[in-house]
């Protein structure tokens, strides 16, 4: 279930956190990473874009990290277990797009690519806030610094 | 939302991906299709019955019995 619905884009759904960022962020620098980013994120390979935003430690997106995976596991569970989409079983290479990983596992199943996309888009919806707040700490910071300059 | 500068960049990125999703989905069937091919064996599998006071014609019955419903028939060896 981790590897074929939990990870979208090298670890998490990284990838879905990128598009949020390109979509709704408003700082200069964490777009131009997610920019240099996507590429090597839609063929799962994420050290760049952990190590660059940071992802990695911050408590900004450390929430959306463990939960939008979870998420994503529990609702392919829940349709596994619906019998709306079948067990993933075929090997897959490593290095295919995230959002295309079921559809190959299951050997083309349409409903499965159809229910994959579904997923994908509610993580970029879970992803906004994440996004949201840092745009707003970047603002806060920004006074905040201001505001220690004049005192100095 | 839709100022976004980037919407040009997803969708080029979401145009490729599905440009290569198309060979990449013809060479997943084909290669399923040679794992179960040679997964399938060419002898139908034997039932061996161990037994120590086991005659000739001591399980005749059950093959007969086995070959009423299945589609591929058995045979004692």
């Amino acid at each position: 279930m981790i590897s074929i619905y939990g990870v979208m884009g090298g670890c998490g759904a990284i990838l879905a956190l990128a598009v949020a960022i390109l979509i709704w962020g408003q700082r200069k620098e964490s777009e131009t990473v997610a920019k240099m980013n996507l590429w090597p994120l839609l063929f799962s390979s994420s050290r760049g874009f952990l190590v660059g935003l940071p992802v990695i430690l911050n408590p900004i997106y450390a929430l959306e990290l463990v939960l939008v995976p979870v998420v994503n596991m529990l609702i392919a569970a829940l349709a596994i277990f619906l019998h709306i989409v079948p067990t993933p079983v075929y090997t897959v290479l490593t290095g295919t797009p995230g959002p295309l990983v079921p559809f190959f596992a299951t050997n083309g199943n349409w409903p499965t690519l159809i229910f994959t996309i579904f997923l994908f888009c509610l993580d970029v919806v879970m992803m906004i806030p994440a996004v949201k707040l840092d745009n707003r700490t970047k603002i806060l910071l920004k006074d905040y610094e201001m505001e220690d300059d004049r005192h100095v | 939302m839709f100022k976004s500068r980037n919407w040009k960049l997803i969708v080029v990125a979401l145009t490729i991906i599905i440009l290569l999703a198309v060979p990449g989905y013809s060479w997943m069937k084909k290669t399923n299709k040679e794992h179960a091919e040679r997964q399938r064996s060419q002898l139908s599998p034997l039932i061996m019955v161990p037994g120590s006071s086991a005659t000739v014609n001591r399980f005749n019955e059950l093959v007969d019995l086995l070959n009423e419903n299945t589609p591929y028939k058995h045979s004692l060896a």
